[in-house]
C-alpha cells in the first residue's frame, strides 16, 4: 500500500530542498559576482542620484508658451531639435546600413545554415564544423568586428555594414539551421529518391517549407541590426551613432537627449512595421 | 522569339510587376554603394588588409597583459550574472503590468508595452555610456547598462509569456472564490515561471557577450582588452580573446542548458 | 617652500621656467589625507601608446605606492570623455589631460579641478603645435587649395586636433564646419587612426599634435607623428604639413580640487621631482623626449576655456 500522504510530504521536502539549494546557489553566485562587477549596494545606491543627476541633464527645457516658436527661441521644440534635419538624414543612413547588413547576412546564413542542420548535413564532421563555424561568427560582438574593419576598409559606413553582416550571418545560420532541422523530410527523402542532388534537395524540399520562420527571422534581426547600427557610429562607422558620440563626448546635453529620443521613436516604428509584417508573413504563408 | 511568362508560369502582368520589383531592388542596392562608397577597389584592398590581419592572428597568444584579460573575463560574466538576475527581478512585476490578463484596461496595456518598447530601443552601449558619466568608468557603470537594457527585453518577454499561459488554470481559481493575487499566485505563476526562467538563462547568456563589449567604452569588461589590443594592433592576443569569449559563452550556453532542461523537467507532471 | 612654489608657478608660463631648485621627493610614509582617500584613483588613456606602457606605467604606479603608502588604482578611458566625467563625477582623483580635456573638466566639474604640471620639452619650452597634414602626392600645399575638401579631425577633446585649429581657422574667416570652406568633415576615432585615414586617402587632410621642434624627416622631437615614425607606421616622407599652429601649452596632470589639500601638494612635490630622482620612470611615463615636469596654473587655461564656450555657442548658428 503506498502511503500517498508520505509520498506527498517526501516529494514537497525533496522540491524544498531542492529550491533551497538552488536559492544558496544562486545567493552565492551573487556575492561572487557583486564582489567582481564592483556592484556592492552600497555603490548602486550611492550611484543612483549621479545616474537621476545626469539624466536629468538630457532633458530638455522646455516651455509650453513658446513650445512651437523658431528655432533660436529657447524653449521651444524647434531650439531643442535644431538639428533635426541632420539627425533624420543620419537616422535613414543608420537604417539603409542596417538593411543592406541585414540582406548580406542573410544570403551568407542560407549558404552556411543548411550544411549545419543535423538531417541534412552530408556528415557528421561537416555538421560540426559548420556549427562551430556559426557560432564563431555569432560569438564575435559586431563591434568587435567593426573594430577590426575599420582597420582594413577604413571608417565609414562600409566597415558598420560588414561587422553587423558578419555577426548576423552567425546570429540568423543558428536560427535558419534549428528551422530546416524541424522540417518535415518526407519531401526530401521524395526528391533523394528521384535523384536529385543535395543543392537540388534543399532548395526545393527544404526551403519552401521554411520560408515564411525564414522570413520572420529575418525581419527580427532587422530590427536588432537597426539597434545595432545606431551604436557601430560609435567606432567610426557612421550613421547617426557617430553623431550621438560626438555629442556625449562634447557634453551637449539637450542634443544627447534629442537624438536619443529619436532613436527611441525611430526603433519603435521600424519594430511595429515589422512586427505587422512578421504576422502577414506568417499567416500569408498558411493562406496559400 | 521566347515566351517569357510561359517559361517562369506566371502572366505578363505578374512577370512585368516581378521584373519592375527586381529592377527596383537592383537600384537601391547601386544608389547604396554610391552612397556608402562600396566601390571594387575599396573592398579588394579591405579584403586583402583583411587576410594579413588573420594571418597575423594566428597563432593566438595571451600576451604579457593576460592576467588584465582574465580580470576582463570575469568582470564581464559577474556584470552579465548580476545584471540579469536583478533585471529579472525588476522585470518581474513588470510583466505582470504589461500583460492583457492582469491589466485588463486596453489603453493603459498598450500604452505600457510601448513605454517598455521605447525603452528597449535605446541600445545598452547608450546607457553605458550615461551611466560612465554618472558613475565613473568601470563594471558598475556596466552592470547598470545591462540591468537597464535587460529589464524592458525581459519585461516584454515576460509579459508575452504570462499572456500565452493556460487561461484555464486562473479560471479555476477564480471559481473557488480565490482573490487576485490567488488567482496570479496559484493559477499564473506555476505554469509561468519554468518559462520565464528560462527566458532569463537566455538572456543571460546574451547578456554575457554583449558585456563583453561594454569595456569599449570604459564600462568595464573584456571589451577594452580587446579594444586596447586593436589600438596597437596586437592581432594574435585578439584573436586570443575571442576564442576565450568563445569557450565562455559556450559553457554558459551548455550550462544553462542543463538548468533549463532540469526547470522545465521539473515543472512537467511526473 | 611654499614661496618658491608660488613663484615658480607665476614663471610656469614662460619657457625658462627651468625647476633650478632642487625638489625632492617626498619622503615615504602614510599621510594624514590616507584617512580620507584611502586609494589613489588615477585616470590613464589606454591605447593611444604602446601598450607596453601599460607594463612600464606600473613601475611609476609602484612607486607612488610605495612613497604614499595607499594602493593606486589605474582607470583605463577609451577617450578624454571618459576621464573629464570622471572628474565630474568624483569618481577619479588625478589624471593626465589635454589642454581642452583640462577645460572641459573644469566646466563640466563646475571648477572642480586644478592643474599641477605638465611636460618641459627638451629646449625648455612648455607647448606644441597643431599641424595640418596632407599626402605629399595631394597636390594640396596651402590652405586656399583645401577649399571644399574633406578634413579629418582626431578627437572632440583634443586641443591640437579639434578646438584649436578650429579656433584659428575662424580667426583666418575660414567656417570650419563641414560643408562651409571645407567639404566633409569627420571624426576618425583618435590621432593615429586620423593619420591612417589620410594616408589610405579616405580623408585630404586631418589635424593632429607635434612638438614643432625638431628634425621633421623623423616626425619632429615628440608628439604623435614622431610616435608613428617610431612604430614605423609613417613615412614622414608621404606627408606634407601645410600649417602650423601657434603654440598650445602642453597638457596639465590634473588633480580635483575637492581631494584634500596635502594630497595635491604632495603629488605636485612628487612630480617635481620625479624626472630628476627617477629619469627612467619619468621616460617611460611621459610620451617621447620631454625633459622635465613643471608647475603650471589655471589662468593659463583660461583661453581653452573661452574657446570651448564659443564652440558651443556657435554651434546653433547654422
Amino acid at each position: 500500500m503506498i502511503d500517498v500522504e508520505a509520498a506527498f510530504q517526501a516529494q514537497r521536502r525533496a522540491k524544498r530542498t531542492a529550491t533551497l539549494t538552488g536559492g544558496a546557489l544562486l545567493l552565492a553566485c551573487m556575492l561572487v559576482s557583486a564582489w567582481v562587477a564592483e556592484a556592492w549596494p552600497s555603490s548602486l545606491i550611492a550611484g543612483a542620484p549621479r545616474v537621476g543627476d545626469y539624466l536629468s541633464k538630457l532633458i530638455p527645457d522646455l516651455r509650453p508658451h513658446v513650445l512651437f516658436a523658431d528655432t533660436k527661441t529657447e524653449g521651444s521644440l524647434g531650439y531643442w531639435m535644431y538639428r533635426i534635419d541632420i539627425w533624420l538624414w543620419l537616422l535613414f543612413e543608420t537604417s539603409q546600413i542596417a538593411a543592406l547588413a541585414t540582406l548580406l547576412g542573410t544570403l551568407g546564413a542560407l549558404v552556411l545554415c543548411f550544411p549545419a542542420a543535423s538531417n541534412l548535413a552530408p556528415n557528421r564532421a561537416v555538421y560540426w564544423a559548420f556549427r562551430r563555424f556559426l557560432e564563431l561568427f555569432r560569438c564575435v560582438p559586431d563591434i568587435v568586428y567593426a573594430l577590426i574593419l575599420v582597420w582594413t576598409f577604413g571608417v565609414g559606413p562600409l566597415a558598420g555594414i560588414l561587422a553587423i553582416a558578419l555577426h548576423t550571418t552567425g546570429a540568423l545560420g543558428k536560427l535558419f539551421a534549428e528551422a530546416a532541422e524541424n522540417a518535415d523530410m518526407r519531401p526530401w527523402e521524395g526528391l533523394r529518391a528521384v535523384g536529385a542532388n543535395w543543392p537540388e534537395c534543399v532548395r526545393f524540399a527544404i526551403v519552401p517549407q521554411v520560408l515564411p520562420n525564414i522570413l520572420s527571422y529575418v525581419l527580427l534581426r532587422f530590427e536588432t541590426n537597426v539597434r545595432g547600427a545606431t551604436v557601430i557610429g560609435f567606432v567610426g562607422a557612421g550613421g547617426i551613432g557617430q553623431e550621438l558620440y560626438s555629442v556625449i563626448s562634447f557634453n551637449y546635453y539637450q542634443e544627447i537627449g534629442a537624438i536619443i529620443v529619436l532613436i527611441v521613436v525611430a526603433v519603435s516604428l521600424i519594430d511595429l512595421l515589422s512586427e505587422r509584417l512578421r504576422t502577414r508573413a506568417i499567416s500569408g504563408e498558411q493562406g496559400t | 522569339m521566347i515566351d517569357l511568362a510561359a517559361l517562369f508560369g506566371l502572366s505578363r502582368r505578374q512577370l512585368a510587376a516581378r521584373g519592375l520589383v527586381g529592377l527596383a531592388f537592383i537600384a537601391w542596392l547601386v544608389t547604396l554603394c554610391i552612397w556608402f562608397e562600396i566601390t571594387p577597389t575599396r573592398l579588394g584592398r579591405g579584403i586583402d588588409g583583411l587576410f594579413v590581419i588573420l594571418r597575423m592572428m594566428i597563432p593566438p597568444s595571451p600576451g604579457a597583459q593576460w592576467h588584465d584579460i582574465l580580470q576582463g573575463l570575469a568582470e564581464s560574466v559577474a556584470m552579465a550574472f548580476f545584471g540579469t538576475v536583478v533585471a529579472a527581478c525588476i522585470a518581474f512585476p513588470l510583466g505582470f503590468f504589461g500583460s492583457r490578463n492582469v491589466i485588463v484596461n486596453g489603453l493603459a496595456h498598450f500604452s505600457i508595452r510601448r513605454v517598455f518598447d521605447g525603452f528597449r530601443g535605446v541600445d545598452q552601449l547608450v546607457w553605458a555610456l550615461a551611466f560612465v558619466r554618472a558613475v565613473g568608468l568601470g563594471p558598475l557603470a556596466g552592470v547598470m547598462a545591462i540591468i537597464a537594457a535587460e529589464v524592458f527585453v525581459l519585461a516584454k518577454q515576460f509579459a508575452e509569456a504570462i499572456e500565452n499561459a493556460d487561461p484555464r488554470q486562473p479560471e479555476a481559481i477564480v471559481a473557488t472564490g480565490g482573490t487576485r493575487l490567488a488567482v496570479v499566485r496559484f493559477g499564473l505563476l506555476p505554469q509561468v515561471l519554468p518559462v520565464l526562467l528560462a527566458q532569463t538563462l537566455y538572456a543571460f547568456e546574451s547578456s554575457t557577450r554583449s558585456a563583453a563589449i561594454l569595456g569599449v567604452v570604459g564600462a568595464g569588461g573584456i571589451g577594452l582588452q580587446i579594444a586596447e589590443r586593436i589600438k596597437v594592433r596586437y592581432w594574435n592576443e585578439v584573436s586570443f580573446i575571442i576564442l576565450l569569449i568563445l569557450v565562455t559563452v559556450a559553457a554558459i550556453d551548455f550550462l544553462s542548458a542543463r538548468v533549463r532542461r532540469r526547470l522545465i523537467g521539473e515543472a512537467s507532471p511526473r | 617652500m611654499i614661496t618658491r612654489r608660488a613663484t615658480l608657478a607665476g614663471l610656469g608660463a614662460l619657457p625658462l621656467a627651468k625647476a633650478a631648485l632642487a625638489v625632492e621627493m617626498p619622503a615615504p610614509g602614510k599621510r594624514a589625507w590616507a584617512a580620507e582617500l584611502p586609494v589613489i584613483r588615477m585616470g590613464l588613456l589606454g591605447g593611444e601608446n604602446d601598450a607596453d606602457r601599460l607594463a612600464r606605467v606600473d613601475t611609476y604606479k609602484k612607486l607612488m605606492e610605495t612613497i604614499f603608502g595607499v594602493p593606486v588604482k589605474l582607470m583605463v578611458a577609451a577617450d578624454y570623455s571618459g576621464v573629464i566625467q570622471a572628474f565630474a563625477a568624483k569618481q577619479v582623483d588625478i589624471a593626465y589631460n589635454s589642454p581642452s580635456a583640462y577645460a572641459q573638466s573644469w566646466i563640466q566639474s563646475d571648477g572642480d579641478v586644478r592643474p599641477l604640471t605638465v611636460t618641459q620639452e627638451q629646449d625648455g619650452s612648455i607647448s606644441y603645435v597643431a599641424v595640418l597634414y596632407t599626402r605629399s602626392d595631394s597636390g594640396i600645399s596651402t590652405l586656399d587649395q583645401m577649399k571644399g575638401r574633406s578634413l579629418a579631425w582626431a578627437d572632440p577633446n583634443s586641443a591640437s586636433g579639434y578646438l584649436i585649429p578650429r579656433s584659428e581657422f575662424r580667426g583666418m574667416g575660414i567656417d570650419p564646419e563641414a560643408g562651409r570652406y571645407f567639404g566633409r568633415t569627420g571624426f576618425a576615432g583618435g590621432h593615429e587612426q586620423t593619420v591612417i585615414a589620410v594616408m589610405n586617402k579616405q580623408y585630404d587632410a586631418g589635424v593632429t599634435w607635434t612638438s614643432g621642434i625638431g628634425d621633421a624627416a623623423t616626425g619632429y622631437s615628440r608628439g604623435m607623428l614622431r610616435m608613428m615614425v617610431d612604430k614605423k607606421m609613417l613615412d614622414m616622407k608621404d606627408m606634407r604639413i601645410i600649417w602650423k599652429s601657434r603654440p598650445i601649452l602642453n597638457g596639465p596632470l590634473t588633480v580635483r580640487k575637492s581631494t584634500p589639500a596635502a594630497f595635491q601638494e604632495d603629488m605636485l612635490a612628487f612630480h617635481l621631482a620625479l624626472p630628476k630622482t627617477h629619469p627612467d620612470i619619468y621616460r617611460s611615463v611621459d610620451m617621447g623626449n620631454g625633459k622635465d615636469w613643471v608647475p603650471v596654473k589655471h589662468e593659463d587655461y583660461q583661453p581653452f576655456i573661452d574657446m570651448l564656450k564659443q564652440e558651443a555657442a556657435d554651434r546653433r548658428k547654422r
